[in-house]
């Protein structure tokens, strides 16, 4: 009697030693699968208070279902609708689409800035018209000092000017011949226009050669009128 | 049968003891979560919540089983 009272004792204290029910059981599927979903959309972060609903009416209905022996329809059932609507409202919650953010109104698109055109300031030549040198040298002739004294007051007059003494020859003979001539032309004149007043530091020279013909090289006065010089104002 | 009514009534007695448990217990539960809303506090808070129900269903183990996890998930609230 006394070995009785004891083996019910224990299954009586036993029985009261409860667990959670497993709730790895066929009639759960549709929660459980609701309940992933959930968590996979980030659910334990964005809704807990949903989705711990939902978990905690699976393990009731896991309960109910093992409680009763088999499918209890009437309250597990409603369990699982309750927590399968719990695990969607969490994973609708995460899935929200975030605020689209306004896209950032388009630069206004400037006008391409016009190209920068530099105005080529055109280049002052003050013609020095009448100036001669005897042949093939670059000695002055006498005639061609009006010209040059032209030269010299309109530089005396316009002292903010500097300038370049440019001479050129006709095209007859060596190019290299031409060059070095109308170089020693370009010094004479140089020469002429300091002495007669004018700072070295306002005049260059620079013989052309036959470069840059202004008339036609095969006549008489075309070529009369490609010896030049120049004063070209910088 | 003196025995069998000494053993009734202490099973009676260790009953009504777990039941006032279960309320203490969802009562400390409760203290612990107060002010948290993450996961495991909602988890304590629903658990503890059935466990009731439970007890008030004369369901003793089974309040137990769900205190009990209840107290896990409280333990673990508001830690990150």
């Amino acid at each position: 009697m006394k070995k009785i009272i004891t083996a019910i004792t224990c299954l009586s204290i036993s029985a009261c030693a409860g667990h959670l029910p497993s709730t790895d059981k066929d009639e759960l599927a549709s929660l459980h699968t609701a309940i992933q979903n959930a968590r996979n959309a980030g659910a334990e972060k964005c809704a807990p208070a949903e989705l711990a609903k939902a978990e905690a009416k699976q393990l009731y209905a896991a309960h109910e279902i093992e409680e009763h022996g088999g499918y209890n329809v009437s309250e597990a059932d409603e369990l699982i609708a309750s927590g399968i609507a719990s695990a969607k409202a969490a994973e609708k919650k995460c899935s929200k689409p975030k605020p689209v953010a306004k896209p950032k109104p388009k630069p206004a698109v400037k006008p391409m800035p016009k190209p920068v055109v530099k105005k080529v300031k055109p280049i002052e030549v003050i013609k020095l018209e009448g100036v001669y040198f005897e042949n093939n040298s670059a000695a002055l002739k006498a005639s061609s000092e009006a010209s040059l004294n032209h030269a010299v007051e309109v530089l005396k007059k316009r002292k903010d000017i500097q300038v370049e003494v440019a001479a050129y020859t006709d095209s007859r003979g060596k190019d290299s011949y031409n060059q070095h001539l109308s170089e020693l032309r370009a010094n004479s004149v140089k020469a002429y226009l300091i002495s007669h007043g004018i700072s070295g530091n306002r005049i260059s020279s620079h013989g052309y050669g036959e470069a840059n013909p202004v008339a036609d090289n095969n006549t008489k006065e075309g070529r009369a009128k490609n010896r030049r010089v120049e004063l070209r104002v910088q | 049968m003196k025995k069998i009514w000494i053993i009734c009534v202490c099973i009676a007695a260790f009953s009504s003891a777990a039941n006032a448990s279960i309320e203490s217990r969802a009562e400390d539960v409760s203290k612990q979560v107060q002010g948290k809303h993450d996961y495991h506090a909602q988890m304590a808070k629903e658990l503890s919540a059935i466990a009731e129900e439970e007890k008030g269903q004369h369901e003793v183990s089974t309040a137990g089983a769900f205190m009990e996890e209840a107290e896990k998930h409280a333990q673990m609230a508001g830690s990150k």
